[in-house]
């Protein structure tokens, strides 16, 4: 066989080419959302009077803590190209264990912060029945966590039997509206966890295995990563950090509740993928997924103190969510069309 | 039990495999004495709710516990969870098990209410709904199997809560209200009452209203938001619910302005808005006597079982009519700080009408 | 005299009622280069996969230095010192080359489960070093050409070899991607490779795999069929082992291309194509029988055209006429109603469901008349194909990931071949990746076509393939057309030379 390639002769010049859009497209994916965040800020600052202000900027922080500790969570999980949908079922279990543990008003217990992270071992339990099932026994993780999310609320009512628990340990009552060193506790822990993310991500061989997984699963098999630990290791981790969300929400409220974690779900899920975290796995992380959370709660907030209609309100935040999610999906429209 | 209690309940099982509504409702016509048609022992009580999460629906079903205990009679609760398909089908496995049914519910929509009354009445059982139906349909329109309907005036708790509310923040300052779900006629009728009694004088202003969702988190967010945008123009903050009252004082507290900023719950006594009114950190809410709620529809429906009560000749304002409540303030909370022993909840049903406030507006 | 480095005896691995490997006995010394070769479905991939750690084998002995060896995993495999170049990419896009090549072995690289970036980096620097390749260790893998990711798993099979072992390196296809000069340098690195250990080769190239391996196995339905040493060799004796039967003359079956009627109503007539940054004013008619074949480098243009032509992407001006009526495609979905028909070049992506049966694909684009399809009639339909196509194994019912690539390609084909209302067929590269067995039949079913009055629009793979194969030829640069070359059944074929000053 003597026959000519016709790639021979395709220069370095022209192999340039192919690659620059390339770049362009992942600037503008991870780009996208943040350009989204500013704009609306400052759209809201200019027709709002009463957003641009120290103490809202404040309460922005503050309301996009709890959900920036679940976010995290479901961010590892979707980087791994699966997805865990038991957030607001294991909120619910472990704030209930949590009161139930601490001082409270319906049992003699008072374990302090044995309680505290009990409950969120009770968060990584979940988590790591999540991974092994969905590993061991092959289901889709969508399947497996929507059962835990509801085996996690059976759990959290079976806890909450018929009086609402209160919370009385001061320590922790105290975490409510408390500051650490001058910044509001779940500021600090929304912060830890988010550096925390961050640094795993990028930097710990957990993190990177995981956008290896999601990358290409059967080529990370192949290259000698152990893909089912890895992923009980993700789960685990989404599942203490969706039973730390859960813990500081019950903080917050100073009660045990079964809805704890109502609507968190949507939240922290269209927060992912606002961000520009791909369902698909791989592509994204926590800067994403900060920057997600942050439009969700910015939007929000806007919109109330807009003074619009509550009708048109929740349209809008819809329509919001669709076009960003839109826009950001636009930069790889291309691409998709000739794909299938 | 008489061996003719007996018999007619033999009867009245056979008959409603084959012509059940027909069997009741012409003995019943033919005017009940002391004697009744249906034994206890053919009897079981239901009591259906929403959730045991709520104290609301918990309390309530402690009512109708308490009142099946004193009979002596079985007591199935149904939970249904929000799912208006699950609380029709587990409905109709009582029903299919053969015994009078009494049910005591609580609808999960309005318009679930013509299924349940008319599965009841095919089975020859006996039913009270609470809180919601449609306005086109009437028990009297569907028989005496369908005892009464009972409800609650949202805007006599909307206006009395609102009063308190202004007269503790001195007739004078700026409101915030919180709703609970938009489209839920409750919520709309309170928040009616508080728009009323605003509108009856000069001094509070609204500054600005929202729907919580009858959810404590986002009551919470909505008014740390509130908060930051009107500042210290907010003395006052009014809610459609406890559990929304108890997350804006979550909020309000964190903001360091705990008692400068009065607040108001128009429903629920729940404990921890009672603990709070003592405390000093609400100033009002309502109850509609919870336990009463659920041992009462029971009473109605044994009482039209048995015959002691001829529903067939009640008039109209005792078949639809609104059932007497209480406004809590700092003053009588202390009254209703213990819940009520079984005996108390059993002796306030002996009379089940007792508590008729009027027929609906 | 040591032990050799790897030895296979009597190695047998089924899956289900086909035997991949019968009985397979192979040597490799050390400091030798191994040529393996075999058609498609001759049991090559099998092979490389159980020394990769994927595959169990059911019966016989793996040794590695006289021992006897479990490579149960591709972590164990590895371990052991074997290091796999997979024909398929196996890097992974989404991470940088240095986390790509030692994935899975970063050694002290990683510290408390953390990455130290700078030893990582050095260590891949150095990996990269041997294969002389230049690219930067932190660089995104998505953003390298296709050749140079290649350089990058030849340096990530050499990096995993472990000290205290000889490595032997396995590279499965490593040249069907390369150009020439990356050719060059890859044997540069086997030679040097051979210095410190083994190499098995893969290759279809014949004249390649005589010129770098010391000893050539021919593997042929599962079995070893020849074992040759490069010097007493020949491509032709190679060819008739794997094959079977002589090389026949013709290889582009050229006896059978008839000149395409001149008058006849144009198949497809495209007119001043243009598409804005990509291509513009491109022309051009193919008749009934007819084979057009469109070359140029990569960038020149012409796989936009040929995807605005099935409705892929697209164009912003000129007319597209399909048997003289004019037609505006949106969709492929359109595209294929109207009788056009696709094979992509990157069938992995594109062109196949994988985890579908051989037969399910093959029927998936025109699954029968009606809205239902009869698993029976299915089952027959595949059938006949699988047969005239001589797809192995024949077992349509297989999962289509199962088959090798040039069988993957030939299933592939059948499903759009299959439509009775064919008229024009796009081939992107039809035979890229394919063994010469392969590419003859493939050859063989192009002219069958043609005398159905189908035309073809072909992407070839090599120029010889396009001159060989095509009625007219045109040349596009840059979005343009350059030059044309037609009837070149009746006036001669042009030269590549010819074609390739009009392509630079």
């Amino acid at each position: 066989m003597s026959a000519t390639p016709v790639h021979d002769v395709a220069t370095l010049e022209q192999q340039s080419t192919v690659s620059r859009p390339k770049n362009n497209r992942r600037l503008l994916l991870s780009a996208g959302p943040a350009v989204a965040l500013v704009v609306l800020a400052v759209a809201f600052a200019v027709l709002t009077p009463g957003f641009a202000t120290v103490n809202n900027a404040r309460a922005i922080v503050e309301q996009a803590s709890i959900p920036l500790v679940l976010a995290m969570g479901s961010t590892l999980v979707v980087l791994l190209g699966s997805v865990d949908l038991s957030v607001e079922g294991v909120m619910a279990a472990c704030g209930l264990t949590f009161v139930l543990l601490a001082s409270n008003n319906r049992n003699d217990n008072d374990l302090g912060w044995l309680a505290f992270v009990i409950a969120i071992g009770v968060g990584a339990v979940f988590g790591v029945v999540n991974g092994l099932i969905h590993t061991r026994i092959r289901v889709p993780s969508f399947m497996v966590t929507l059962g835990t999310w509801f085996i996690g609320l059976g759990m959290a009512t079976v806890l909450f039997g018929t009086t609402t628990p209160q919370l009385q340990d001061q320590t922790f009552r105290a975490w409510a509206g408390g500051r650490w060193l001058g910044v509001p506790v779940v500021i600090v822990f929304a912060a830890l966890v988010t550096v925390g993310a961050f640094v795993v991500c990028r930097y710990s061989k957990l993190g990177r295995y995981t956008y290896a997984i999601g990358g290409d699963e059967a080529v990370s098999r192949v290259a000698g990563i152990p893909v089912n630990r890895f992923k009980v290791i993700v789960f685990c981790l989404a599942g203490a950090l969706s039973g730390l969300g859960g813990v500081l929400a019950t903080i917050r409220l100073g009660v045990g509740d079964v809805s704890v974690g109502s609507g968190q779900l949507f939240l922290t899920l269209s927060a992912v993928v606002l961000g520009g975290t791909l369902l698909s796995g791989g592509r994204g992380g926590p800067l994403h997924t900060l920057v997600g959370v942050l439009i969700l709660v910015v939007l929000g907030n806007g919109l109330l103190l807009s003074g619009a209609n509550p009708y048109v309100q929740q349209a809008a935040q819809g329509l919001v969510i669709v076009i960003a999610v839109i826009a950001t999906g636009w930069p790889v429209r291309d691409r998709l069309r000739v794909v299938k | 039990m008489s061996g003719l209690g007996r018999r007619f309940a033999a009867l009245a099982v056979a008959a409603v495999a084959t012509m059940s509504l027909g069997a009741c409702s012409s003995t019943n016509s033919g005017g009940g004495t002391a004697s009744g048609q249906v034994s206890d022992d053919d009897m079981i009580m239901v009591s259906a709710v929403r959730s045991l999460t709520n104290p609301y629906e918990a309390a309530w079903v402690e009512g109708s516990q308490a009142y099946a205990d004193s009979l002596g009679i079985d007591l199935q609760t149904i939970v249904y969870n929000g799912d208006s398909q699950s609380a029709l089908s587990q409905l109709q496995s009582v029903l299919a098990g053969g015994k009078t049914v009494l049910l005591n519910i609580n609808p999960n929509t309005t318009a679930d209410t013509p299924a349940i009354v008319n599965a009841v009445r095919a089975a020859g059982g006996y039913v009270v709904t609470q809180w919601s139906k449609p306005e086109d349909i009437n028990p009297w329109d569907v028989g005496d199997n369908w005892v009464a309907y009972v409800t609650y005036n949202g805007q006599e708790e909307g206006y009395d809560t609102t009063q308190t509310l202004i007269d503790s923040m001195g007739g004078s300052g700026g409101v915030i209200a919180l709703q609970g779900l938009l489209a839920n006629d409750i919520s709309q009728s309170r928040f009616a009452g508080f728009e009323q009694a605003l509108g009856e004088q000069s001094g509070v202003t609204l500054l600005d209203q929202q729907p919580a969702d009858f959810d404590r988190n986002k009551a919470y967010t909505t008014t740390q938001t509130l908060l930051n945008q009107y500042g210290d123009q907010v003395t006052g903050i009014w809610a459609a619910t406890d559990s929304m009252a108890l997350g804006a004082l979550q909020a309000v507290t964190e903001a360091g302005r705990a008692g400068q900023v009065k607040i108001a719950s128009a429903a629920d006594a729940t404990p921890e808005g009672l603990q709070a009114i003592q405390d000093g950190n609400m100033v009002a809410t309502y109850t509609t006597d919870p336990y009463y709620n659920g041992a009462m529809g029971l009473a109605l429906c044994y009482q039209a079982a048995t015959g002691a009560l001829d529903v067939g000749s009640l008039p109209h304002e005792d078949r639809a009519f609104y059932v007497s409540q209480t406004l809590i303030t700092a003053d009588n909370v202390a009254d209703y700080a213990t819940p009520p022993t079984a005996e108390q909840i059993v002796d306030s049903v002996q009379d089940p009408l007792g508590r008729n406030d009027g027929a609906l507006s | 005299m040591t032990a050799p480095l790897l030895e296979l005896r009597n190695v047998t691995k089924r899956f289900g009622a086909t035997t991949a490997l019968d009985d397979v006995s192979i040597t490799v010394h050390q400091h030798e280069v191994v040529g393996l070769i075999g058609e498609n479905g001759a049991g090559k991939s099998t092979l490389l996969k159980m020394l990769a750690g994927l595959h169990r084998p059911d019966g016989g002995q793996v040794l590695l230095s006289g021992d006897p060896v479990d490579l149960g995993s591709p972590a164990r495999a590895a371990r052991l010192g074997i290091g796999v170049v997979h024909q398929e990419q196996s890097l992974l896009p989404n991470l940088r080359v240095a986390e790509n090549l030692l994935l899975g072995h970063e050694g002290d690289a990683l510290r408390a489960g953390f990455f130290r970036r700078k030893r990582l980096e050095a260590a891949a620097a150095e990996a990269l070093a041997t294969v002389e390749s230049k690219v930067s260790p932190a660089s995104l893998t998505e953003d390298l050409t296709f050749a140079e990711r290649q350089m990058v798993e030849v340096a990530r099979a050499v990096a995993s070899r472990r000290p205290g072992r000889p490595p032997l390196v396995v590279l499965d296809e490593p040249t069907s991607v390369l150009e020439a000069e990356d050719v060059a340098v890859l044997k540069r690195q086997v030679m040097a490779l051979r210095e410190v250990g083994s190499v098995i080769f893969v290759s279809h190239r014949l004249d390649e795999v005589l010129d770098f391996s010391d000893r050539v196995y021919v593997l042929r339905d599962g079995k070893v069929v020849g074992e040759r040493t490069s010097q007493d060799a020949t491509e032709a004796d190679l060819f008739r082992m794997m094959i079977g039967r002589d090389s026949s003359a013709g290889f582009y079956d050229e006896g059978r291309q008839r000149p395409a009627d001149p008058d006849a109503v144009p198949v497809l007539s495209v007119k001043d194509l243009s598409r804005r940054g990509q291509y513009s004013g491109v022309s051009f008619d193919i008749r009934p029988g007819e084979v057009l074949g469109l070359v140029g480098v990569i960038g020149s243009g012409r796989e936009q055209v040929s995807r605005a032509i099935f409705g892929a992407e697209p164009h912003d001006e000129g007319s597209i006429v399909l048997d003289g009526q004019p037609l505006r495609l949106r969709t492929p979905a359109a595209a294929v109603r109207s009788g056009i028909a696709y094979v992509p070049a990157e069938r992995r992506v594109e062109g196949m469901v994988g985890g579908a049966t051989v037969a399910e694909n093959i029927a998936l684009v025109h699954p029968g008349r009606g809205p239902v399809v009869l698993p029976a009639r299915r089952r027959v339909v595949a059938q006949e194909w699988a047969e005239r196509l001589d797809i192995r194994p024949r077992d349509t019912a297989a999962d289509m990931a199962r088959l090798s690539g040039g069988n993957q390609q030939k299933a592939a084909l059948a499903r759009w071949v299959l439509a009775d209302d064919l008229r024009l067929l796009i081939l992107d590269h039809p035979t890229r990746g394919l063994d010469i067995g392969a590419k003859e039949d493939l050859y063989k079913l192009f002219r069958d076509l043609c005398e159905r009055g189908i035309g073809i629009l072909l992407l070839a793979d090599t120029l010889d393939e396009a001159i060989g194969m095509s009625h007219s030829v045109i040349v596009m640069k840059d979005g343009q057309v350059t030059a044309r070359f037609e009837n070149t059944a009746v006036d001669g074929k042009p030269q590549p030379i010819q074609l390739l000053e009009k392509m630079m």
